[in-house]
Parts: C-alpha cells; sequence; structure tokens
C-alpha cells in the first residue's frame, strides 16, 4: 500500500515553489476567516455572511430574522414598516446581537411615521386582528398626516423549522422600547 | 489530421483554451469583468467607480493587463466589501480576493504572470470548498438531511426539482413557501403557526443532496491538495463541473458559479488544456441558467 502510494506520487507533477505575492490574498483571506469564526460564536453572525463559507450549510440564514415595530399613537396601535430602517436592519438580521439592536432602536428616533392607508392581515388561523400599518420617512398616502407616536416597541424575532414535524415557531432574540425625550431607547417594563 | 486535431489547431479553439501567448491571462480577465460587470459589488462605492474603469477598460483595451486598474479594481471591490462586511454574501469575499490575486499577478514580469495566477485559484478553489466542508461539518443540521430538507420546504428555487423528482406538487410546496413567507411577517410574530407539509420522498432527497454535494465537495478539496497525473487531473476536473452544473441549475447564485468556472480555468494544466474549453462553455451555460428552465417541466 505504502509502496503503491509512493509511486503514484512520483509520478505525479512535482510542486511548484509559491509565489511570495500570494500570501497577501491567503493572509487576507485566513484573516477574515478568523474574524467570522469569532463574530459566529461570540455575536451570533449568520454562517452564510461575513466572509465564511457556510452558504447552505444551516437554517440560521439572515432571512430567517426579523424585526417587529408596533407604534402607540392617539388613534391606536400600527405595524411599522421597515423599510426605512435600511442598512442597520440589514445588519441586524446578519448579526442580531444587542448593540446592533440598539443602534436599530435609536434609528427609530430619527424617523417619522404615516398612515399607509391599509390594513395587515394577520395568518388566518392566529386568532389576530388586522392591524393599520405605518410607514416611515417621505410623503404617506394622500391626505396622511404625521401620527402622533407616544411609544414604539420593537422586537427581535428568529423563526424556527423544524423540519421533522414541519413545526414553525418564533423565538424573541431582543426587546426595547423607544419614547421621545432622553435616553430614548429603554428595555421593556 | 482527424477532427479533434482539427479542432484544436483553429484559432478560435486555441484561443478560448489560453494556448496561445495571450490567450490565458486574455481569457481569465475577461471572465472576471464580465463576472464584476454583471454579478459585482452592489454598493456605490464600486458600482460608480467601477463604470469608469470599465468604460476606461473598454476605450484602452490593453488597461485588462495593467497592474495599476486591477489594483483600482481590488480598492473598490474591498471598499464596497468593507462598508458591508456583515451583511455581504460570501462569495463577495471571494472575488474580493480573486480581485487581489489579480493586481499582485499584474504587478509581475510577464513569465511569472500566468503561474500566480493559477497558484491564486488554486488556494481560493481550495479555501472554498475546504470550508464549506468543515462548516457543513459544524453545523447542527447540516449532516442530518435537516437543513435541505428546510431548503426544499421553503425555498422556492428549489420547487420545480422537488416537484420533478419527488412527485410533490407544485400546488402544495408554493403553499409551503407561502405559509412559511407569512411566519417571516411581522404582524404574525409571536402567534401560533401552522406547520409545513413535508413528505417522506423530501426528506430522502434531502439526505441524498445533502451528502452527494458535501462528498463532492470533500472529494475536490482532497484532489487539489494532492499533486496529481493526468489522468487524476481530469478526474478533478470533471468533479468540478459535476459540481458546477446541477448546484447552479437549481440554486443560480450565478456570479459564484462563474468564480469557480475561472479558478477552474486556472487549474487546467497544459497537458489537457482543451479541457478549458468545458469551462468556458459552462461560463455560456450559467447565463442561460437564470431562465427558469426547470419551471417549464413542472
Amino acid at each position: 500500500m505504502t509502496h503503491q502510494l509512493l509511486r503514484f506520487l512520483r509520478r505525479s507533477q512535482p510542486a511548484r515553489r509559491v509565489h511570495p505575492a500570494l500570501w497577501v490574498p491567503v493572509l487576507l483571506s485566513v484573516a477574515v476567516l478568523l474574524n467570522h469564526f469569532n463574530r459566529v460564536h461570540n455575536h451570533g453572525l449568520s454562517v452564510w455572511k461575513g466572509g465564511g463559507m457556510g452558504m447552505f450549510a444551516t437554517q440560521e440564514a439572515s432571512g430567517t430574522r426579523f424585526v417587529e415595530i408596533r407604534l402607540h399613537t392617539s388613534t391606536g396601535v400600527f405595524l411599522g414598516s421597515t423599510a426605512g430602517l435600511g442598512p442597520s436592519l440589514r445588519a441586524y438580521r446578519a448579526e442580531p446581537e444587542a448593540a446592533r439592536f440598539r443602534a436599530l432602536c435609536r434609528r427609530l428616533g430619527d424617523l417619522e411615521w404615516r398612515d399607509g392607508g391599509r390594513l395587515r392581515k394577520p395568518y388566518a388561523g392566529s386568532g389576530r386582528e388586522p392591524v393599520a400599518v405605518a410607514v416611515a420617512g417621505g410623503p404617506g398616502p394622500a391626505g396622511s398626516e404625521e401620527l402622533a407616536v407616544a411609544r414604539v416597541e420593537l422586537r427581535g424575532w428568529k423563526l424556527l423549522v423544524d423540519p421533522g414535524s414541519g413545526r414553525m415557531r418564533h423565538r424573541l432574540m431582543h426587546e426595547l422600547v423607544y419614547r421621545d425625550g432622553p435616553g430614548g431607547c429603554h428595555e421593556p417594563d | 489530421m482527424s477532427r479533434i486535431d482539427g479542432l484544436r489547431a483553429q484559432p478560435l479553439f486555441r484561443h478560448l483554451t489560453g494556448t496561445t501567448g495571450e490567450g490565458f491571462l486574455t481569457v481569465v480577465t475577461s471572465l472576471t469583468l464580465a463576472t464584476l460587470v454583471f454579478h459585482g459589488f452592489h454598493h456605490a462605492y464600486f458600482v460608480i467607480p467601477f463604470q469608469l474603469l470599465a468604460v476606461a477598460f473598454l476605450v484602452v483595451p490593453s488597461l485588462q493587463r495593467n497592474g495599476t486598474f486591477w489594483f483600482l479594481v481590488a480598492c473598490f471591490s474591498g471598499a464596497a466589501v468593507w462598508l458591508n462586511w456583515a451583511y455581504a454574501d460570501n462569495h463577495k469575499y471571494l472575488l474580493f480576493f480573486w480581485t487581489v490575486v489579480l493586481f499582485l499577478a499584474f504587478e509581475q514580469p510577464e513569465d511569472q504572470r500566468p503561474g500566480l495566477v493559477r497558484q491564486g485559484a488554486h488556494y481560493l478553489l481550495f479555501f472554498t470548498m475546504a470550508m464549506a466542508v468543515v462548516q457543513k461539518t459544524l453545523a447542527p443540521d447540516y449532516l442530518s438531511g435537516e437543513f435541505f430538507t428546510f431548503a426544499l420546504m421553503t425555498d422556492g428555487r428549489f420547487t420545480a426539482f422537488t416537484s420533478l423528482v419527488t412527485g410533490a406538487t407544485p400546488d402544495m410546496l408554493a403553499e409551503n413557501q407561502a405559509l412559511y413567507r407569512q411566519a417571516l411577517d411581522p404582524v404574525n410574530a409571536g402567534a401560533a403557526l401552522p406547520a409545513l407539509s413535508a413528505g417522506e420522498g423530501m426528506r430522502r432527497l434531502a439526505s441524498v443532496i445533502t451528502w452527494v454535494n458535501y462528498l463532492d465537495q470533500l472529494a475536490i478539496a482532497v484532489l487539489l491538495l494532492l499533486p496529481l497525473t493526468a489522468g487524476w487531473q481530469v478526474v478533478k476536473h470533471l468533479l468540478l463541473m459535476a459540481f458546477i452544473v446541477p448546484v447552479y441549475l437549481i440554486a443560480p447564485v450565478i456570479g459564484f458559479g462563474w468564480l469557480i468556472i475561472i479558478w477552474g480555468y486556472c487549474l487546467v494544466p497544459e497537458r489537457i488544456a482543451y479541457m478549458r474549453a468545458g469551462y468556458v462553455g459552462l461560463f455560456l451555460l450559467l447565463c442561460l441558467y437564470e431562465f427558469p428552465w426547470l419551471d417549464l417541466l413542472v
């Protein structure tokens, strides 16, 4: 067996000297990979992102994470559209850690909300009522005024699917409340 | 002269297989530029300056072999990745690393360039396959088949393939995907959710895909580590092509597929240079993959 292996290797192409310049992309990729593993294990980064090779390895992808925004106003409770959260939301979904969630919450303070003029219907079997949608930034539908928001509840969720049974459930990852005034974002009461 | 010899003597074939003097690097850089144009980085710090670089290249084609040109491409690619580092797709990192390799290659004397390009391709392909195997091994839901069962249940890209192979109806799969999307809607946050449907056929298919994909990537990584005879080189490249053809048909992440094809092209040794034509063919095939062919069969 050893003899056959040695004969196979001897017949093979000779090893070439590694070009010194190759060390640049090698070290770069290894540095990125080490950062990736650190962020995955210590900060919840999805293995699908951040420079590793974990695509199609696990259902723990950024697409399984979402945020819920509930606006408490004088005219009722609205579901806030997440369209105005931009890169902050993408970053949180990729790496759902507390610091990013707090940054997302602080972003809410920059947003002006308007009635979106439509209802969002929940899943039929949930027993919940439809909720009015609020949109952030820019003019809303004709005639819509800016909402007077007393409090904003922000929650970060993860959707888990058990492939064996097909059951789906949500797991709450983070929760904060935003109020105008000093401090802004607080833990819920 | 046989027909095959006649084909190999054709100037176009010789150019595409990189057996002319400048053909190899021209094909590699051209395919890389196509990848950057059509499946590059979406950040404004890349898109706007790269438009200028692409126009410059069209007006002055020799820039394709200029180190400063590739340095600028690498810088803007790096900026795009850096600014989106947490949510950039992993193959965008690989594309950035590849632009660094090309920059470094074109800073070398002419006789060293092909060698450095090949070594860079060899390293990055090994890195991709080996790390994919490592992360699939470490993932808690990959080797059990749970991940691909989940993907077949919820990902619309697998609908046609799943329906064709398992007989699951497109309506059932569409209902699964609709329920899954509803579960990701914030209006349903915290609510009791319905269960998805997954038959035994889907689980078996998931298990097959799991192990075929895993073992193919493992085999490619191992073969990239070993010094090989021409015969084993052919096996290696056939395995790589066997990885590319089905994976990107089902999950058309074309930019990633193109990158792997470019690396495969680079790694074909001169003795079997005709195999590079296969990679050029695959590059064009992946363009066609963007059309939803499988949906026509369901």
